[in-house]
């Protein structure tokens, strides 16, 4: 079992966590238990080396927002809470272009979680994770 | 520490709102505490498109916002149709 710390100082905080691609890229995503696939900014993708122009092809998101186009790309490799994937394909969605600017860089969904047991602990600011 | 290090709480003075790329940051949790400044800007897509090119040398890198974003209400769904 392995613990991750968070904090959430106000009621409009959300749970950060840190993830990398390569191992070298580091950067923070939002833990979102009500997104089924994980979500990365398209300006993180391009400095962890990636070209946007080889995109596997596009999906249709349903958002609180309304329905967005996201490009699919495969990670050769992307850590998050101590869990590893490798080739795993993620949503890439340029953020910024529309408008949304906020101090993490994606979203953690359920898919990269499946297969592993997790618990929230809110009173502790604690994630543990069953790798 | 390499001197070349920056603390983040004096990063945010000299860089006030602004977008940096840091090579071997340092970090505690999710918090960024320092590092060393590669690239700078308050467009996040300049940091990531120019600064691509000057992390090789380092093992780490990530970016960092030296302000504080508004925080807002959040309704979080992603799902694919």
């Amino acid at each position: 079992m392995r613990f991750f710390f968070f904090d959430l100082p106000s009621d409009e905080d959300i749970i950060i966590v840190n993830a990398s691609i390569e191992n070298k890229y580091k950067f923070r995503l939002a833990l979102d238990t009500a997104a089924t696939h994980t979500t990365i900014d398209s300006n993180v993708l391009y400095l962890s080396g990636y070209d946007l122009k080889n995109s596997k092809g596009e999906y249709q998101i349903e958002t609180a927002n309304g329905i967005i186009i996201v490009e699919r790309y495969d990670i050769e490799q992307l850590e998050c809470l101590g869990i590893i994937k490798t080739n795993f394909e993620v949503q890439v969605y340029d953020f910024l272009a529309h408008g949304v600017a906020s101090e993490y860089d994606g979203v953690i969904g359920l898919d990269f979680l499946r297969g592993h047991k997790f618990c929230i602990d809110l009173l502790k600011g604690e994630i543990s994770v069953d790798i | 520490m390499d001197e070349q290090y920056i603390s983040f709480e004096d990063l945010k003075k000299i860089y006030p709102n602004e977008w940096i790329l840091l090579g071997n940051p340092e970090m505690k949790n999710t918090s960024v505490l320092g590092g060393v400044v590669l690239y700078h800007s308050k467009d996040k897509r300049e940091v990531a498109y120019i600064g691509r090119d000057k992390t090789a040398e380092f093992s780490t890198v990530t970016i960092a916002y030296a302000g504080d974003v508004k925080p807002t209400r959040k309704i979080g769904i992603l799902r694919k149709i």
